[in-house]
């Protein structure tokens, strides 16, 4: 009776894991720093390294989806005005994945079947383009979801 | 048992991970003035020693976050031995391009103060001239104008 109930639970969490399953997605702690190029008239990640979000996933965890949302402000100077400003953002990940999105404002998503990914780097950068700038900080998030 | 079967259940039930990437980047003030140009003057038709529409001398600017530009009155450099200051005076204008096409005015006695924002190499064009009562002796003048940003 034991060992049927033991079957049964193991059976029932085997058929949840098709249905929710996900991969693992985990990032430095660290914002990615943005530098100012007065040239260029924007504030960008690049040429820098910009945020790297490492992916992993196992064939038990089944069909996957990544979704990449678009560029949004978490803050600015006072002064300053994003509705006369340009974010935007790309991201690559070679290799497994093999997902490559140019400079955009749009949400991404990619659907993936299973597989096993190793810590597949996935590159972010964010860039910023205005015809004026203010003094202070300038913060701006991406959401990146795998369900 | 029950609460072995329940734990594996909610483990299995993890709908999503997701991780929130956040960027950062700081602007702190920075002004920058450079690749002065002179200008020319010549006595217009109505007496002013003057660079005139043409003869302005430049000044390029990059500002990165809120900045001041001062601009001095004109002053002599050098004058002719015979020329004689008394009751003289002095004017100046000046006209941004592209980002500090704001910045324009015309002759005036007055000193400047221009607040610029972030601004990319931009060309401000300074106009100067000088007129006196007892009119200018034949030699050379050379008059300039300070500008500062900070």
């Amino acid at each position: 009776m034991l060992l049927n109930r033991l079957a049964l639970a193991v059976a029932t969490v085997l058929g949840a894991t098709g249905g929710a399953a996900a991969c693992s997605l985990s990032i430095g702690g660290v914002d990615a720093a943005m530098a100012f190029n007065s040239a260029a008239m924007t504030m960008s990640s690049e040429p820098g390294l910009g945020a790297v979000v490492t992916v992993g996933s196992t064939i038990l965890d089944g069909p996957f989806r990544i979704t990449v949302s678009a560029p949004s402000w978490v803050e600015y100077p006072t002064d300053f005005d994003p509705g006369t400003a340009s974010l935007r953002s790309r991201h690559v990940s070679l290799g497994t994945l093999n997902i490559n999105a140019g400079y955009d404002n749009v949400q991404h998503v990619y659907n993936f079947g299973a597989m096993l990914v190793s810590a597949a780097a996935l590159t972010i950068h964010h860039r910023i383009t205005a015809p004026s700038f203010e003094d202070g900080r300038y913060r701006t998030r991406t959401l990146v979801t795998c369900s | 048992m029950k609460r072995a079967l329940a734990a594996l259940l909610l483990l299995a039930a993890t709908p999503a991970s997701a991780v929130d990437v956040t960027f950062t980047g700081n602007i702190d003030g920075l002004c920058l003035l450079s690749l002065p140009t002179n200008g020319s003057l010549s006595v217009d038709g109505e007496g002013w020693l003057s660079s005139g529409l043409l003869g302005f001398g430049t000044i390029t600017v990059l500002s990165v976050g809120d900045n001041e530009l001062d601009v001095t009155v004109p002053e002599w450099v050098t004058t002719p031995s015979g020329y004689d200051p008394l009751n003289e005076e002095f004017e100046l204008g000046y006209d941004g391009l592209a980002g500090l096409s704001f910045a324009s005015r015309a002759f005036a006695p007055d000193p400047a103060e221009i607040d610029i924002p972030t601004l990319p190499l931009t060309i401000l064009r300074l106009h100067a001239r000088a007129f006196n009562d007892n009119g200018f002796a034949d030699g050379l003048y050379r008059m300039k104008v300070m500008v500062t940003c900070s």
